[in-house]
């Protein structure tokens, strides 16, 4: 037989087993049948499968679920049910009947009636066949409590409800728990801490009235009671730190966890709790926080698989969004209706698809939350920065004006083997044994009287290994340290060390500033490596603190101290020796007559490389999937669903004439992942893009595209890529996120004259790589190729064609600071003299240069801009850049977390109902709203996701209160008052108590929605407050305690087992919030076997002994803790954890490395402690477990740790070996306690509340 | 009747002896569930089996007389090649270098590469063996000496094309975590033979395992039926060896002090969780000497190490496979190892060498000595990825891939032995190109469905009830392939 669901069949079933009799439910052998409870069950599962709200799979057009379709004739004519009359009704003659061809069900189903079940239907059926509604979806009313005889039990309206009822059963509630007991269960409940035993007495001590409520105001109004509430809320969230699925790389969710737990912390109202969740984003002029708050159902998992197909996954999110909407809020088994009506509740399978299109129409952003904290720090640095930044121009390297003499015979001296010739130019080439590190040793006649510079100069070499200037292949080298001593001739002078003020070079590698080698320290150094630098003429000019004048002639020893290893050591070089002569020009004034001398010659070189480019209109722009918007800046912006293969269409019209080249300018935006320019935010690279085709028609002809060049591309994925043959190459800008970038593609024969051009672009990958912001440009001139500077400097360049402007540019603010921020330079003099003509060309800045004046101040905006460009690339000053984008990196970042975003009007998403829940299979279009058997959506309000969201948490809803209530009931309790927390359907089980739910519901709203008022009123109560303690007869009686003669007592969930040791042994961090922390577990637990491996960093420090919920939670491959504790995965929403209780438990608590801190932490407290054995045995106990000792049971401790210390004494065993440590005294006695504590945090007590 | 019940229904709750509890109840060691299960699990259990239990692994008898009592799942995670390994395609040699007609490849998805990419013929000379004379490529010489004692299927089709979903897929009927695995049910359905042992134990020996732990969850079943990890570093079983300085004597001390403890309360409280505590104490006690005896393999003869290739210091498949025979003399249930590393979208030959050398001989060693040793008769031994690959090259400059073959959902090869399968048999074929199944399609759901079988199940009325509906590994799908049972 079926065992019948609802609680009177538990009751019973219970009852026949345990030979007990029935515990006071109307059983159906003799009394009324009751449509809900007796009728309804045996209609859903076995007959409403065919007979039932699904119409396709409705059999002989027979409905069994609505009364009135019940009364009318069936396909065959005959009436299913004629009430009164049982034996006219074909439904009774059907379950009756013994004719296989006959009898309902019908035997293949197996779904065999019972004798009993068939007559509860034939009674029914003669008491007239009545229907009742389903109770949960009748909005609930408060029916006023009911009165009992014990009129002095009740505290509140709860005792009322259960009193009566047991006073209906005959039974009688349990007493009042002692105060330990309660001090504990209150504080386990509601922070979920146990109390040390200085709070539990200050409770037990209190007899003053109100003691009990003072302390549960209390602890409502502890930071710690938003994390206790906020894990539960996790587990329905399905919350984890990593996305899921085979890579399962980590996530950053956490600040939607600390919204949680601060909303919680500030009781803020559930329906306001619910809308900010679900729509926090729609809401007008949404916060921050609002925004952070719709992570709730960004929770879901994320398959960045290689391959896989984006949308496929969206919509499985967007699945399990519904399904954890309407078990969170609604219980109801929405789930079941994605692939066909629901077999059992009224939810038609499009009406599934109607809810989900409320929630359908979000793009899903990363976003960073800016917090006040990381703010401030940032604000200075990054002024610092703005600062050096502007600077950049004048900080050209430069001491010339020196006089410089190079020593014609210097002698070399090397520590490692190398040898030298010294080359008639006064440098040396360094040949022979090629040791890993060196120190070049040379000495020399002092050339001058006065000595301010020493220049070290590397030269490129062709005799020199690869070409030099140093040793290695590459050519580079590393000057570890610079050192030079003088000792003057004749006397006893001693050979004095010379200090080096400053050193400027060149060119610096990045990370080897040429600093390095003055800072005293030989792991670092200058070197001249990567980009920019390489196989060239090098130097760096190394200032004294104090200029050496000499009376005498001196001796000079240079040291160049080579430390890095690996053969990075000079090759070729040359040391000179200069004298900058006093009275001198200002040094500013001197760098920035070479810089402006350098600029001139960067100008001239730059000039014949950039083209003139106009900037097209996109007169139209559309894709395959994405939505391309076109921006007020003519960049199409592209947002939406992204696909595996995304096409993009631009047209352009009002073209030049004789276009040569088109320049793809691809952009960042702050919409776009790591500020774009690409899409990419799975799998990939994120932020970057990857252009495997471009395609260019004019007027429908193909234009062939040739020299395709870029300014950045990451290894070999370069423009080429984009018109190569190959459509698995592409171009792509990883690296160089955050900043525009350019493409430059010249068409192979000129486009003389066209209507439209149109640019495709193909993003083709195994992952979604789309662009997200793009511009085009053309040009009618030959050559056109990709450059780096910013349009406006291109623009400035272009000007620059003309010799009078170039003049003037160069000429500009010649002896002006031209810092941007201070005020306009005044045009020089000659630039007055001199108006430069205007410009031909279309492009620029749209500027018009006029007379006078206005010529010369546009020269110096152009000036500043391009000479703030040359500051970006001139090699001189890599060094000076190098620091600022060490700051740059250094800069504290903001957190980050996924939210939702509704599209904007005019994107709307569309949704299709899905046949049989396949991505595959869509079918026709349906329309927003809600299941009809539940209030309709306000008709005033669009239907969307907010909307959805305040309809949840409507009076008119009759779920979201009982079924919230409901949840918090089985916290306090074990088990709700509908034991099937996620099913509030027909299949679910019936109410233990169901006015006491309805009431509590009411009064949930009734109290503004107050979950902290709530559960003030549960725990007030005399129920909650009774003793747990059973006698045999009520166990058998009321095994599961339904019926609450007794208070709860059950094992605590994963978290709280560990909080509870922690706090205990004193270790518990007390810190609320931030990113997750990993607390020590065995090792490989989140590497071995899992695809997407984490590195289990072990957090030390006060993160070692965070509570549990902040531990990092990783799907597939869970922290084995929590996981062997019943813990969910974060896979699937969870309404309720199991409670197992297996050997595997015990060996974590009996070994577990984090266990046995907590042991020995306790240990080091008994023995530290004051007083006796007893006395210590008692203070470990009553922080494991709150009450005071039985004399028994402290004389078990207190033998148990005489015997352990004795084996230590005897070195039986190692007290070393246990703590982990050789330091401390009484070492014996702290590891004998520590085995005591550890017998204690396995206590079953210890784990339990109770 | 049930231990628990039993021993309050004579109300002396204080009588409880940890010797009385372990001979009187049949506990599984995996996990001993609680009595609070009662509300959910035990309304739903078996239809056979309708009264209360408090011992979610206590043995059951199946639906049907069973041939299988136990699995051993060889997990090929990654997909294995079956046009290299198991399905000899010549007409792809003629086609080798030419895309295959639109109408073969329309409609299927694929995860790199684009339909029209050429063919790639097979990559390995095949070959006849046995008395049944199935066809077997040279890089399964070991493989080739058992063929007749397994059972080739040829035409097994799934609905995944991607791997983790694919896999949770093959083991729990479902593509998205959270439903329970094979494994799950089947310790649902059986329950337990070992108390001294947990009853569904995964290993892994290769790469990570892309579908995670959903492939040994048991979703929404009580977690007393989630497959235990047994581990390549550290400790086999988690936290099973005391800590440093904790002797034998201190261990049994110390669990003799908590007992006693616990005894206290029990009698206090008269809560009998405490009980299943208290018994649970001992279970893990006792576990930390069977998972070490377990994990002993200096009792193995040479012969037997050599057999399988199994060093027995260094974890390994073949050690795995070793194991697993060790755990099944020991009544466990279920056993899966996973050995991930198929996934060949480039140089498919290589990774076959180097794949098949680590499992194809200890593969064979199982089913040789389980049948030596008589335990092939009850032991089903399943081998096989989650799909196949494609007949198609993949080739991709831009990520360093040549000569590879990408996911081929729509049909790839698995083996079966033992447990009542018909040993010799090929069955199923695909199409000369190896890309759709030709004859005998064998869906994941009928695989799933065909297993229970051999275990004594109706996969239609091994049913749970969640979430207001009854759910099956099968969904609503699957039939018995009832021509591979012997």
């Amino acid at each position: 037989m079926i065992i019948r669901r609802g609680l009177w069949a538990l009751l019973l079933t219970a009852a026949r087993a345990y030979g007990a009799a029935d515990p006071g439910n109307t059983a159906p052998a003799g009394g009324a049948v009751d449509f809900l409870r007796d009728v309804r069950p045996i209609l859903a599962s076995h007959c409403f499968k065919c007979h039932g709200p699904d119409e396709e799979a409705r059999k002989a057009k027979l409905r069994l679920d609505l009364r009135e379709n019940a009364l009318q004739p069936a396909k065959s004519g005959e009436l299913p049910i004629v009430p009164g009359k049982p034996d006219r009704s074909e439904l009774v003659r059907r379950v009756f009947s013994a004719d296989e061809n006959e009898a309902m069900p019908p035997p293949a189903a197996n779904k065999d009636l019972t004798p009993d079940q068939k007559e509860i239907l034939k009674r029914w059926v003669a008491a007239g066949a009545e229907y009742k509604p389903h109770w949960a979806f009748v909005k609930p009313s408060q029916a006023p409590p009911p009165a009992t005889r014990d009129a002095a039990w009740p505290r509140n309206a709860i005792d009322q409800f259960v009193l009566a009822r047991l006073e209906r059963e005959g039974l009688k509630p349990s007493p009042r728990a002692d105060d330990y007991t309660l001090a504990r269960r209150l504080y386990l409940d509601l922070i979920g801490l146990p109390p040390t035993p200085e709070q539990a007495d200050a409770f037990a001590n209190d007899h003053a009235p109100g003691a009990y409520e003072r302390l549960v105001d209390r602890l409502l109004a502890s930071p710690h009671y938003g994390e206790r509430w906020a894990r539960r809320w996790l587990d329905l969230a399905r919350y984890a730190d990593t996305n899921g699925f085979e890579k399962d790389r980590p996530r950053s969710m956490w600040p939607w966890r600390d919204w949680v737990i601060e909303a919680l912390n500030r009781d803020m109202p559930f329906d306001e709790f619910t809308i900010e969740q679900m729509a926090g984003d729609m809401l007008p002029q949404a916060t921050q926080d609002q925004r952070v708050a719709t992570g709730f159902h960004r929770n879901t998992m994320r398959n960045e698989e290689g391959g896989i197909d984006p949308l496929e996954y969206r919509f499985y999110s967007t699945v399990d969004r519904v399904n954890v909407t309407a078990t969170a809020w609604l219980g109801l088994t929405m789930a079941c209706a994605q692939c066909h009506t629901h077999k059992y509740d009224p939810i038609q399978h499009s009406e599934y698809y109607r809810f989900l299109a409320c929630l359908n129409n979000a793009d899903e952003p990363k976003v960073e939350v800016i917090d006040a904290a990381t703010e401030a720090k940032r604000k200075p640095a990054q002024a610092e920065i703005d600062a050096l930044e502007a600077a950049l121009p004048d900080q050209f390297p430069l001491p010339l004006g020196i006089d410089w003499l190079t020593p014609g015979a210097a002698e070399f001296a090397s520590a490692h083997g190398a040898e030298a010739e010294l080359l008639s130019d006064g440098s040396f080439r360094v040949g022979g044994k090629n040791p890993e590190k060196e120190v070049y040793t040379l000495t020399f006649s002092a050339p001058l009287r006065r000595i301010t510079h020493l220049e070290l100069e590397a030269i490129p070499d062709e005799k020199v290994g690869k070409g030099g200037p140093g040793r290695t292949e590459h050519g580079n080298f590393v000057l570890s340290e610079l050192e030079m001593e003088v000792q003057e001739t004749g006397g006893d002078a001693k050979a004095r060390r010379v200090k080096f003020a400053s050193a400027e070079a060149d060119f610096s590698q990045e990370g080897y500033p040429v600093q390095n080698a003055i800072d005293g320290k030989t792991d670092t150094g200058w070197g001249i490596g990567g980009g920019g630098g390489g196989r060239q003429h090098h130097y760096a000019i190394f200032a004294l603190a104090e200029p050496v004048e000499l009376k005498t002639a001196a001796n000079i020893t240079v040291r160049l101290i080579q430390d890095y290893g690996s053969q990075h050591t000079l090759g070729r070089f040359r040391v000179s020796l200069g004298t900058e002569p006093p009275g001198r020009i200002a040094t500013a004034e001197r760098r920035r007559a070479l810089r402006d001398e350098k600029f001139a010659k960067w100008l001239r070189d730059t000039l014949p490389t950039a083209s003139d480019w106009k900037r097209l209109h996109p007169a139209e722009a559309f894709s395959n999937s994405p939505t391309l918007a076109i921006q007020e800046d003519d960049s199409v912006f592209a947002s939406g669903d992204f696909t595996k293969n995304d096409i993009y269409t631009v047209a352009f019209r009002h073209l030049p004439e004789g276009v040569k080249a088109l320049r793809l300018e691809v952009l960042p935006d702050d919409r776009l992942p790591m500020h774009g320019p690409g899409t990419i935010s799975y799998e990939g690279p994120e932020g970057d893009f990857w252009l495997s085709n471009l395609k260019v028609t004019a007027d429908g002809k193909t234009v062939g595209l040739t020299n395709a060049s870029q300014d950045f591309a990451r290894d070999n994925n370069d423009a080429a890529k984009a018109i190569d043959e190959d459509r698995q190459s592409g171009w792509s800008i990883n690296g160089g996120q955050g900043k525009p970038h350019y493409a430059v593609f010249q068409f192979a024969e000129g486009v003389a004259k066209a209507e439209e051009l149109r640019v495709e672009l193909t993003f083709e990958k195994y992952y979604a790589a789309a662009l997200g912001r793009f511009r085009v440009w053309v040009t009618t001139e030959d050559r056109a190729s990709a450059s780096p500077l910013s349009n406006e400097a291109l623009a400035a360049l272009v000007q620059c064609r003309h010799p009078e402007r170039l003049q003037a540019i160069l000429a500009a603010n010649l002896g002006i600071d031209a810092r941007p921020g201070s005020s306009p330079p005044a045009p020089s003099e000659a630039a007055r003299e001199k108006p430069v003509a205007p410009s031909e060309s279309g492009g620029g800045k749209g500027e018009i240069p006029g007379k006078g004046g206005l010529a010369a101040s546009g020269a110096a905006a152009e000036r500043e801009i391009l000479l703030r460009e040359f500051a970006q690339w001139s090699p001189a000053l890599a060094g000076a850049r190098s620091e600022i984008e060490k700051r740059r990196a250094e800069l504290p970042a903001f957190s980050t977390t996924l939210v939702m975003r509704e599209r904007p009007p005019g994107q709307t998403r569309r949704t299709f109902r899905q046949h049989r829940g396949d991505f595959l299979q869509p079918k026709e279009e349906v329309a927003p709203g809600a299941p009809a058997f539940l209030p309709p959506l306000p008709a005033d309000a669009p239907p969307n996701r907010l909307t959805l969201a305040r309809w949840l948490v409507s009076p008119e809803n009759p779920l979201t209160a009982r079924v919230v209530m409901n949840r918090q009931w089985e916290a306090f309790f074990g088990a709700g008052i509908v034991r099937t927390l996620q099913d509030f359907g027909f299949q679910g089980e019936l109410p233990s108590h169901p006015e006491l739910l309805d009431w509590l519901a009411v009064e949930f709203m009734r109290q503004g929605w107050s979950l902290k008022k709530m559960h003030k009123l549960i725990v007030m109560s005399a129920t909650y407050q009774q003793a747990s303690a059973v006698s045999p007869a009520l166990r058998e009686r009321d095994p599961l305690n339904a019926l609450l003669a007794r208070g709860p007592r059950f094992r605590l969930e994963a978290e709280l087992v560990r909080d509870t040791a922690l706090t205990a042994s004193g270790l518990l961090s007390e810190k609320i919030g931030g990113p997750s922390v990993y607390p020590p577990q065995p090792p490989g637990v989140s590497t071995e076997g899992a695809y997407g491996p984490l590195e289990w960093k072990t957090s030390e420090g006060p993160d070692r002994y965070r509570r549990g919920l902040y531990t990092f939670a990783k799907r597939t491959a869970p922290f084995a803790m929590t996981a062997t504790f019943d813990g969910p995965s974060g896979e699937a929403c969870l309404a309720r954890r199991d409670r197992s209780d297996t050997p595997l438990q015990a060996l974590t608590l009996l070994n577990d490395t984090a266990f046995l801190e907590c042991s020995r932490a306790l240990g080091e407290l008994a023995v530290k402690a004051s007083g006796d054995d007893a006395q210590r045995a008692e203070l470990i106990f009553r922080r494991c477990l709150t009450r005071p000792p039985t004399p028994e049971e402290r004389d078990k401790l207190v033998a148990f740790y005489l015997k352990q210390r004795d084996r230590f004494a005897h070195g039986e065993l190692k007290a070393g070996e246990l703590l982990n440590t050789k330091d401390g005294e009484r070492l014996n006695e702290q590891a004998a306690w520590t085995t005591v504590a550890r017998a204690l945090l396995n206590l079953d007590e210890t784990i339990t509340k109770s | 009747m049930t231990c628990q019940d039993s021993q309050y229904a004579r109300g002396e709750p204080r009588l409880n002896s940890r010797r009385w509890f372990l001979r009187e109840c049949g506990l599984g060691l995996g996990k001993i569930a609680l009595g609070t299960l009662l509300t959910d699990a035990f309304a739903a259990t078996l239809r056979a089996d309708t009264g209360p239990r408090t011992d979610a692994l206590k043995p059951r008898a199946p639906h049907f007389p069973a041939k299988a009592k136990r699995v051993i799942h060889l997990f090929m995670a990654g997909a294995p090649s079956q046009l290299d390994l198991f399905d000899y395609k010549p007409e792809l040699i003629k086609l080798a270098g030419k895309p295959l007609p639109p109408s073969v490849v329309a409609g299927q998805r694929y995860a790199f590469i684009r339909p029209d990419a050429a063919v790639l013929g097979p990559q390995f000379k095949f070959e006849r063996h046995g008395q049944s004379g199935a066809e077997l490529s040279e890089m399964l010489p070991h493989l080739a000496k058992v063929v007749d004692d397994i059972c080739l299927i040829k035409s097994v089709r799934t609905d995944q094309f991607n791997h983790a979903p694919g896999q949770i897929f093959l083991n729990t009927g479902f593509s998205q975590p959270g439903r329970p695995s094979l494994g799950s049910w089947v310790l649902y359905g059986l329950g337990s033979e070992t108390q001294d042992l947990p009853a569904f134990i995964v290993m892994s020996t290769g790469a990570g395992i892309s579908g995670g732990s959903a492939n040994w969850s048991s979703g929404f079943m009580p977690s007393v039926y989630t497959g235990v990890r047994l581990r390549n570093q550290g400790d086999p079983i988690l936290d099973v060896s005391s800590p440093p300085g904790v002797d034998a004597k201190l261990q049994r001390d110390t669990l003799d002090m908590i007992g006693d403890l616990n005894r206290a309360r029990l009698g206090l409280v008269g809560d009998p969780e405490i009980d299943t505590r208290i018994a649970s104490y001992e279970l893990a006690y006792r576990l930390q000497t069977s998972a070490p005896e377990l994990m002993d393999l200096k009792k193995e003869s040479k012969e037997t190490l050599e057999l399988y290739g199994c060093d027995p210091e260094k974890p390994s498949f073949a050690r795995a496979c070793l194991l697993a025979r060790r755990m099944i003399e020991r009544g466990v249930r279920f056993v899966n190892i996973y050995h991930e590393g198929w996934d060949a979208h480039s140089d498919v030959a290589g990774n076959l060498k180097t794949n098949c050398g680590a499992t194809d001989q200890a593969s064979a060693a199982l089913v040789q000595d389980l049948k030596r040793r008589g335990l092939l008769e009850e032991t089903l031994v399943i081998w096989g990825g989650e799909f196949g690959r494609t007949p198609m090259v993949e080739t991709n400059a831009a990520l360093g891939r040549s000569l590879g073959r990408d996911h081929h959902p729509a049909a790839f090869t698995m083996w079966m032995a033992g447990g009542g399968i018909k040993p010799g048999l090929t069955y199923g074929a695909t199409d000369d190109l190896g890309f759709q199944v030709a004859k005998d399609e064998v869906h994941v759901y009928d695989l799933q469905a065909t297993i229970l079988r051999c275990l004594g199940f109706d996969h239609e009325r091994l049913t749970y009830a969640y979430q207001g509906r009854e759910f099956r590994l099968t969904d609503v799908h699957g039939k018995v392939v009832e021509n591979l049972l012997a």
